[in-house]
């Protein structure tokens, strides 16, 4: 036990390692020059003087593996450097975004879980018949929808033309999360819905089911006993991938309702060359990924006995 | 033994999307008779006990003919029907027990499941049942088995597993589906045993489909002999062994290892 959280912790952190040293890599390679960005402003000419400074104030001027050393061990200690543009440090920044993309996401998982468990249980237990047929046609067409599209369509709908929430919100306010999420749940869930099925599917073909048949067990309890408890770990898979990609902060969800969270930020990070806050927007995604996997194993380790009589 | 008429299979074509599987398949089986369906894999042994119990796989269908069980057709029989007479009347025991067992819940649990759907019986009732159910299939550490999940078992305790839950209710007909080919020898010989013991004890008539004719020679008094989904050859177990009528039963009478001198089949 002990051992496995070790083994888990040095892989956690090589990875981190890694991520960011290949996101300090992209940076340290792409065109512009963040000094420049700070200075320039109107029709003010730079001068080379003024470069340089600002350029060493940032640390700039110094070689790659020293800046790459610097930012690692201070980013070690919590401490992820300033941010060019808004001239706070990064984590601040960060934390500024973070709450509406953690609401976003978590508003979206509730809806992504609402529509597609139950329309992907009653499409697989309806196998080919009429049901199934709507159903699957109804997600083909949300899984196919591009996302701005459809939000911009419920911003019409339900925003101009009936005034029922806000357009764009630059604060968060539960109104406001109603359509992103809504378009989240359409896109991202018509996707996990199609998954549902394909699981409960596999699961029905199993052995277990056709001896529970042979016992006389009933369908329903079947379904609910036996076939749903075994299709909850790779649903909860599935799902820790949803909820990773979603803590990222989906960033043309976010452009297109104007909602402030880190996609919209990590956007303006990449258009001002605010390399830090790059940088820490990735390394967010990174932890987020790691956590919600590390969630996903240890709800395998309780609901999986195989597993939890093995550690024992 | 009783000459009452158990099961009439009459006519019996069975299709998967329109393949034909089965064809012209028909027995009859009285009550406490033992049945053994021999033929090698592919032959559509295991779907003719499939279809009795109304479990054919997906796209699998009977196309003509009728399975009558006591009187009564079991072709077409809607869901809510079905229930009743599986596990209860008619109950299977599959190649392999284990998997046929919900494999995240402890074996006690689907015992009581079990038993919960066909008859009145408290938790405690329940658990009672089935260890005795196991210590007649010599499993005694039946309060130990029943905390456990069916991975946790070894294969001949989850064949005993399987005949003592197949038993447990006291069917009048009871199918096996290789039940013990997963086995060694040793305790496919035990499983045999047992279960040919308990069924007699209870009355229970068997159909028992098997690729070992060893095992058919010990058990059955009936033998269906199967080849590419017909019946070749069939009669009662000593004719068919002594006599075989049609090529194919005795090349498999030939194919059968012999041991130290003397075959298995008597």
């Amino acid at each position: 036990m002990v051992k496995g959280i070790v083994k888990y912790i040095s892989q956690f952190v090589i990875t981190l390692v890694g991520i960011s040293f290949l996101t300090f890599c992209l940076t340290y390679l792409a065109p512009g020059d963040p000094a420049m960005m700070l200075l320039e402003s109107g029709d003010r000419i730079v001068s080379q003087q003024e470069l340089d400074e600002v350029r060493a104030e940032l640390g700039l001027d110094k070689p790659f593996w020293v800046r790459y050393a610097d930012w690692a061990i201070n980013a070690a200690q919590g401490d992820l450097g300033m941010s060019y543009s808004a001239k706070i440090p990064v984590v601040d920044r960060m934390l500024e975004s973070l709450p509406g993309t953690l609401m976003l996401a978590a508003a979206s998982t509730i809806l992504i879980i609402l529509y597609a468990v139950p329309a992907g249980i009653i499409s697989a237990i309806n196998q080919n018949k009429k049901i199934d047929y709507i159903l699957r046609s109804l997600s083909f067409v949300g899984v196919s929808m591009p996302t701005f599209w459809l939000g911009l369509i419920l911003i019409y709908i339900f925003g101009l033309k009936l005034g029922l929430v806000p357009i764009a919100s630059s604060k968060i306010s539960f109104s406001g999360v109603i359509l992103p999420a809504t378009t989240m749940a359409v896109v991202v869930g018509s996707k996990y819905m199609r998954q549902v099925r394909l699981v409960i599917l596999e699961e029905m073909q199993k052995d277990y089911v056709i001896g529970a048949r042979s016992r006389g067990i009933a369908e329903w309890k079947i379904l609910f006993g036996h076939i749903l408890p075994n299709a909850f770990l790779p649903l909860i898979t599935l799902l820790g991938v949803l909820v990773g990609y979603l803590l990222g902060g989906v960033t043309v969800i976010e452009m297109v309702f104007a909602w402030p969270g880190l996609g919209n930020m990590a956007v303006y990070a990449i258009t001002m060359r605010d390399y830090p806050l790059v940088q820490g927007f990735v390394l967010w995604v990174a932890v987020g990924f790691m956590i919600i996997n590390a969630l996903v194993d240890v709800s395998y380790r309780l609901l999986d006995p195989r597993l939890k009589r093995g550690q024992q | 033994m009783s000459e009452e008429l158990l099961l009439d299979v009459k006519n019996l074509h069975i299709a998967y999307q329109d393949n034909p599987t089965v064809m012209d398949v028909n027995f009859t089986l009285n009550k406490g008779e033992v049945l053994a369906i021999v033929g090698e894999s592919g032959s559509g042994k295991t779907t003719v006990i499939r279809a009795i119990l109304g479990l054919l796989s997906t796209g699998g269908k009977i196309t003509t003919g009728d399975i009558v069980f006591e009187g009564r057709s079991l072709n077409n029989l809607a869901k809510r029907e079905w229930q009743p007479i599986r596990g209860k009347e008619i109950s299977m025991i599959f190649q392999d027990s284990g998997s046929a067992l919900d494999p995240i819940q402890k074996i006690g649990k689907q015992f009581r499941e079990y038993f919960k759907t066909h008859e009145t019986l408290s938790d405690e009732e329940c658990d009672a049942k089935a260890i005795s159910l196991l210590a007649s299939v010599a499993l005694t550490a039946g309060v130990d088995i029943l905390q456990r999940y069916p991975y946790e078992l070894s294969g001949g305790q989850r064949q005993r597993l399987g005949v003592a839950m197949g038993l447990a209710l006291s069917p009048k007909l009871l199918l096996g589906d290789e039940p013990t080919s997963a086995l060694d020898v040793t305790t496919q010989a035990q499983v045999v045993l047992e279960m040919k013991a308990l069924a007699k004890n209870q009355g229970t008539a068997i159909i028992i489909v098997t690729h070992n004719l060893g095992v058919a020679a010990h058990m059955a008094d009936k033998i269906l002999v199967m080849k590419s989904g017909r019946v070749v050859d069939s009669g009662m177990a000593k004719d068919v062994l002594e006599n075989p009528s049609h090529e194919y039963t005795k090349h498999l009478m030939d194919s059968v290892p012999t041991l130290g001198g003397g075959r298995y089949v008597e």
